[in-house]
């Protein structure tokens, strides 16, 4: 049976037509028909869409009768095509026989290109390349497959082209999926292995866990047991995807589909995690088993006060499809009551603002995101750190020490001066130059995370003009020279704005900070210092002037209503203000200077 | 009916053209006077039953010297029919200097006018031209040595500043200017863009000095006429001893009880506030039918009443007494915030605003309610 099954991704650098090429197989194995097709069926969240990113894997069955004659269900998993994510992306590839490399024609091969291709080498999939908009007028085949050639070390020669936009070469990649990618192995008298590679959340249903079976098999009834965390349940329901789930009465080895089996909460399943029968347990779990540690801190708080029991529901509901964020409660003098949250990483803190906003419709404040610093104190004793807030006392810090990442920038040569001005600037160390081709630079870099979190990618991006592309993987802790820098206004501390910062950056962030606030805080009846300091010593100041004039000259004829309107108003607006001392200062000032030193 | 004496505003809608910096309710044309004349009688006749006493008039514009003493009779004698005048009534009337003749003089002298307010906004050419006033400064001069012989009411003058023109020693001429005629009041309204005003819609560039020169004109002004003996009494109002104070316009601040006659006239009694429509055809039309021309009222809450205790009272130099104000901690720590820094003074219960916090009048309230 397994010799019938073939289960493959498709990897690509951002916007080369992962979506798009994977809508086109759908739509021809005839899953959906025409009339009903619509753009970028796997992602469906709008977020998804609008950014062209997938954040979660999702699986579909593909059922296809090759020239052969047989037909062969084809298992299509689509990952999430962002750094962030990069553990999802390894265990769905590890669900995975083979891949599809797509590689756009004119743009060529990217930074995210090789870092995908070298995660699913570590899986040893068998790789296709694919080259892919070869319709476009900018289109140059050759070089492209050159690029594949030379600096990914495949071979060209069984490089497919296509066009998913056009419907083009998509027959062949079908064919080359049966011939190329090897099928299944995997024993049905073998106790069950079956990976988890996703979970989400179905308001009915609870959990709905998409798994890889590798040996033996699981059907309803089945008692079964996650082989990390130990827990136990009862199968509901197993059965594979096409678009909607279509239930089964077992799945086997080799196949890819879901179970249901009562579980609340996606946070009671691990991504990695492997079950197993409680009867006939297996004796190891699959390899490569990792939990997912944010990476990247923030608190959201909400803007009106009150809303912190509406926010709270939000994320408690939220968190039932997304097992990676973690939360607590958290109060801060300026914002109130909120959470200090963690993320995988910017894009997934990103991802849960804008749901929190649209899909929940909060209207939240998210704090400067912070990374998770360490200190070793003078007692011997060593503490993480990822909340400004509880800074040590710097008597006591012996060594501190923050996350280092090894970034790969992918980009044209005649970029470099400026993309090593950029590193320079980002405390980048250890460059080390490659030529994969002609006219082509890769760098790879040590940089610490903290800088990489604050806008590095859109630097990037408009120092390159667009063509710099750009990974990177967790590397170590580094001894480092980090500052607390406090924000002041009108001599009060908001502690909101507090910020963990290396020395040598700690000048620039807090004059930015200042400025934003400088812009963002109105004019108050005297005059309002904003300052920027560690501990005692002020490093950055600007200053907001009092009022020179606020007055009507004539309310003509008594009509006073007009002018009593315009102060309600203006009152109105002042509720929303939050009172650091004596200066009220708009929430909307927290949103700038969090959007602003984000991006 | 309310025994207590009554402020009677007179709008009268008429110009020859419109100002460029005017937002008020009027029209360039004489066209509707007659029936409009009409109107404004059935409106007082109305009031009739509601208001016994009245002791201040004001004929404001518009320019309601346009009138002629002829009409401005016909609006004097329908307010003695109805209402009894206090002794010694203020009866201000606003005019132009084209008005101004010795006979529109003693006719108006003769109908009890105590106040003529003289809307000559400048003594400078260019910048009579600037605001689109249709007269020179000559006709300016002529006018005021016309009523310095003639009148025995007090001349008030009305001037624009804060334009493009006033730096402190272009204003300071103007300013000696207006005093070399010993007007009895003085109010200096600063050049406000409003919408809906020609300025608005030619340019809303290069109009006026900056906000800082402007802050130094204002405190200038207000120290420079306080040393010629005139009482800064309210933003933009000067009087020479506090005889001269306008009792009417006080009433605005000091929300006491006055009743709008005309289009667009506002009207407030007790916790009631309400306006008249602004069109003139409609003011025209529904009055002959017995019918307030009213557009809209409301009836103030307690919260408005405060706003207006404060926004209305740090207008003037009576200020706000804290006694009708509920206030809580915030706002009296507030409060002494504003005194150190020199907005106010806090005398016998009493807020009261210095030049410097008439300059701010607008941000008071709410920095102090918080």
């Amino acid at each position: 049976m397994s010799d019938r099954i073939r289960n493959f991704s498709i990897i690509a650098h951002i916007d080369h037509g992962k979506s798009t090429l994977a809508d086109r197989l759908i739509q021809r194995c005839g899953l959906v028909d025409d009339r009903k097709f619509r753009d970028q069926i796997l992602d469906t969240m709008d977020i998804e869409r609008e950014r062209g990113i997938t954040i979660k894997s999702q699986a579909i069955t593909l059922p296809y009768v090759a020239e052969d004659g047989k037909e062969y269900m084809l298992n299509l998993i689509d990952t999430p095509g962002h750094v962030d994510f990069s553990y999802e992306v390894s265990r769905a590839l590890a669900s995975c026989e083979g891949a599809l490399l797509l590689v756009d024609a004119s743009q060529g091969v990217q930074a995210q290109t090789v870092a995908h291709l070298y995660a699913a080498l570590e899986q040893d999939l068998t790789i296709i390349p694919v080259i892919n908009k070869i319709d476009l007028p900018a289109a140059d085949i050759e070089k492209v497959k050159e690029e594949i050639e030379v600096e990914l070390g495949l071979d060209s020669e069984s490089s497919l082209l296509c066009s998913a936009k056009e419907g083009i070469g998509i027959k062949e990649i079908f064919e080359a999926i049966v011939e190329r990618i090897p099928p299944p192995k995997g024993n049905e008298k073998d106790p069950l292995r079956a990976l988890v590679f996703d979970a989400h959340y179905d308001q009915f249903r609870g959990t709905v866990v998409s798994i890889r079976v590798f040996d033996g098999q699981i059907k309803p009834g089945d008692q079964i047991r996650l082989m990390a965390t130990g827990a136990q349940y009862k199968v509901e329901e197993v059965g594979i995807f096409q678009l909607e789930r279509i239930p089964k009465d077992r799945l086997g080895p080799g196949e890819v589909g879901y179970l249901i089996a009562g579980i609340k909460s996606v946070r009671d399943v691990d991504v990695g995690d492997t079950v197993t029968l409680e009867q006939n347990p297996a004796k190891e779990p699959l390899p490569g088993f990792k939990k997912a540690k944010p990476m990247v801190f923030s608190s959201i708080y909400p803007i009106s006060s009150e809303d912190f029991q509406d926010l709270q529901e939000a994320l408690e509901k939220y968190r039932l499809n997304d097992s990676a964020i973690v939360f607590q409660k958290e109060s801060s003098l300026a914002l109130g009551m909120g959470f200090r949250c963690g993320f995988l990483g910017l894009l997934h803190l990103e991802v849960v603002q804008e749901r929190l906003e649209r899909e929940f419709g909060q209207s939240i404040i998210m704090t400067l995101p912070s990374v998770k610093y360490r200190f070793l104190l003078t007692n011997g004793e060593e503490v993480e750190v990822d909340n400004p807030a509880y800074y040590p006392d710097p008597v006591k810090i012996k060594k501190s020490f923050e996350p280092y990442v090894r970034a790969t920038i992918m980009m044209p040569d005649k970029y470099t001066g400026a993309v090593l001005e950029l590193i320079r600037e980002k405390r980048g160390v250890n460059t080390k130059f490659n030529y994969p081709s002609p006219g082509r630079v890769e760098l790879q870099v040590d940089i610490p995370l903290a800088e990489i979190i604050y806008d590095f990618y859109d630097r990037l991006k408009s120092i390159t003009q667009g063509y710099g592309s750009f990974d990177y993987d967790f590397l170590e802790y580094r001894e480092s020279d980090l500052v607390k820098v406090d924000i002041l206004v009108n001599g009060e501390k908001v502690d909101a704005l507090s910020l963990i910062v290396h020395k040598q950056r700690a000048r620039e962030r807090a004059l930015h900070i200042c400025e934003r606030l400088k812009e963002e805080i109105p004019r108050h009846l005297f005059k309002i210092p904003i300052q920027g300091a560690i501990g005692g010593q002020i490093i950055a100041r600007t200053t907001i002037n009092p009022y020179r004039k606020d007055v009507t000259a004539k309310c003509y004829g008594g009509d006073i209503t007009r002018k009593r309107k315009l102060l309600e108003k203006q009152k109105e607006g002042k509720k929303r203000m939050k009172m650091v001392g004596s200066v009220n200062i708009p929430q909307s000032a927290f949103v700038a200077v969090f959007k602003t030193e984000k991006s | 009916m309310i025994m207590e004496p009554v402020g009677l505003y007179i709008h009268v809608p008429f110009c020859r053209k419109k100002c460029k910096y005017c937002d008020f309710f009027s029209i360039p044309s004489f066209k509707f006077i007659t029936p409009y004349l009409e109107a404004v009688k059935k409106e007082i006749s109305l009031y009739s039953s509601k208001v016994k006493n009245v002791d201040t008039i004001y004929f404001g514009g518009g320019t309601p010297s346009v009138l002629g003493v002829k009409n401005i009779e016909i609006i004097m004698n329908e307010i003695l029919k109805n209402f009894t005048l206090s002794d010694k009534p203020e009866i201000s009337l606003e005019a132009n200097p084209d008005d101004i003749s010795k006979e529109f003089i003693h006719g108006i002298s003769q109908l009890g006018i105590s106040r003529v307010v003289l809307g000559i906004q400048s003594f400078d050419d260019a910048k009579l031209s600037f605001l689109g006033r249709d007269y020179s400064s000559s006709k300016v001069r002529d006018a005021l040595e016309i009523l310095k012989g003639n009148f025995i009411g007090s001349c008030c003058l009305d001037m624009i500043y804060g334009t493009v023109f006033d730096n402190w020693k272009f204003w300071e001429k103007e300013l000696n200017n207006a005093l070399s005629y010993y007007p009895a009041h003085i109010s200096c309204y600063e050049l406000t863009i409003h919408t809906k005003t020609l300025f608005w819609k030619l340019s809303k560039e290069n109009l006026k000095v900056d906000d800082n020169t402007f802050r130094r004109v204002y405190l200038n002004t207000s120290r420079y006429l306080s040393d010629m003996g005139y009482t800064h009494y309210e933003v933009s109002n000067y009087a020479f001893g506090i005889e001269n104070i306008c009792r009417h316009n006080m009433k605005y601040w000091k929300r006491l009880p006055y009743i709008g006659i005309g289009p667009s006239a506002h009207s407030f009694m007790g916790k009631e506030r309400w306006w008249n429509i602004s069109s003139l055809k409609k003011y025209i039309k529904i009055l002959p039918s017995g019918e307030l021309p009213i557009q809209a009222r409301e009836a103030l809450e307690p919260s408005q009443e405060q706003m207006e205790f404060l926004a209305l009272g740090l207008r003037t130099k009576d200020g706000v007494s804290s006694s009708v104000l509920s206030l809580n901690e915030y706002s009296f720590k507030r409060l002494q915030i504003l005194e150190k820094k020199g907005y106010i003074n806090l005398e016998n219960g009493k807020i009261l605003p210095t030049p410097l916090g008439y300059l701010v009048s607008d941000s008071l309230p709410i920095e102090i309610l918080g």
